[in-house]
């Protein structure tokens, strides 16, 4: 149970981590409103 | 909000083992899919409601694929943000089903022809729109988008008029849709569009102090 449940959250962490990397490459948010990008992601 | 997803990245992150500056990436990431279903998931229970669920599908591809890469403007809080861009959506939706019943497969081609005109040049003078959270500083980088943005609005209108040609007026509404949200994401662009939403902001501030004291800051 634990190995799964393990699993499943790096799973996840493996999406949004996808999903912010994209956001963060675009110009702008696809939809909707525009939180402000980690420090990590910014291109500065 | 932004206080919850950290706190549920931060659970995750002990659970997983990450440092806390992967954790604000975790956190960004849910804030960016709760904000982006948030509005789908509105327009889709109003679209439903009405009856303009595929026209409200088609303006939300065809506004996120543009928006991607010109920008546009936005609200300065989550909620006014998924409010305004479901009202948008709804909207359009809902003129392109109306118009649709007494416009012509001519006057469908008319439209898109003119809104990827306005977008195009839109595109072509300010794209990609500035961000205060989100700022595009190098020039290199600003070029890139804005070359990418106008591929992307010519293939867009490459495929809309040869599906016009191709369907006639079959799929006009869903059509008509995708021109409307075209012209509306290069408004979005515009100083112009810049203003309106300011104007939209403050008039949605206004609307949830009088509902709830003091809002919500993003």
């Amino acid at each position: 149970m634990k190995k799964l449940t393990l699993w499943l959250l790096t799973s996840l962490v493996a999406i949004l981590t996808l999903v912010s990397f994209a956001s963060a490459a675009s110009a702008c948010t696809w939809l909707a409103y525009q939180p402000e990008v980690p420090a990590k992601l910014r291109n500065e | 909000m932004k206080k919850f997803f950290l706190l549920t990245a931060g659970f995750i992150g002990t659970k997983v083992g990450l440092s806390f500056e992967d954790q604000e990436v975790v956190a960004y990431g849910m804030e960016v899919i709760f904000s982006v279903f948030l509005s789908l998931i509105l327009a889709l229970i109003l679209g439903l409601r009405w009856g303009i669920v595929p026209e409200i599908l088609v303006v939300a591809l065809v506004w996120m694929i543009i928006r991607s890469f010109a920008g546009g403007a936005h609200c300065s809080t989550l909620w006014r943000c998924a409010l305004s861009s479901t009202l948008v959506m709804v909207s359009l939706g809902g003129a392109a089903r109306i118009f649709s019943t007494f416009f012509n497969q001519k006057l469908v081609i008319l439209t898109i022809l003119f809104c990827g005109l306005v977008v195009l040049i839109i595109t072509f003078i300010w794209a990609p729109a500035d961000n205060p959270v989100k700022r595009i500083l190098s020039e290199s980088r600003r070029r890139n988008f804005r070359s990418k943005a106008l591929v992307v609005e010519i293939s867009v209108i490459v495929f809309l008029l040869s599906a016009c040609f191709l369907t006639g007026n079959t799929y006009s509404s869903l059509l008509f849709a995708a021109g409307l949200a075209m012209g509306m994401e290069g408004l979005t662009v515009s100083p112009a569009g810049y203003r309106i939403m300011t104007y939209i902001d403050k008039s949605l501030g206004f609307l949830e102090k009088a509902i709830w004291k003091g809002g919500e800051k993003g």
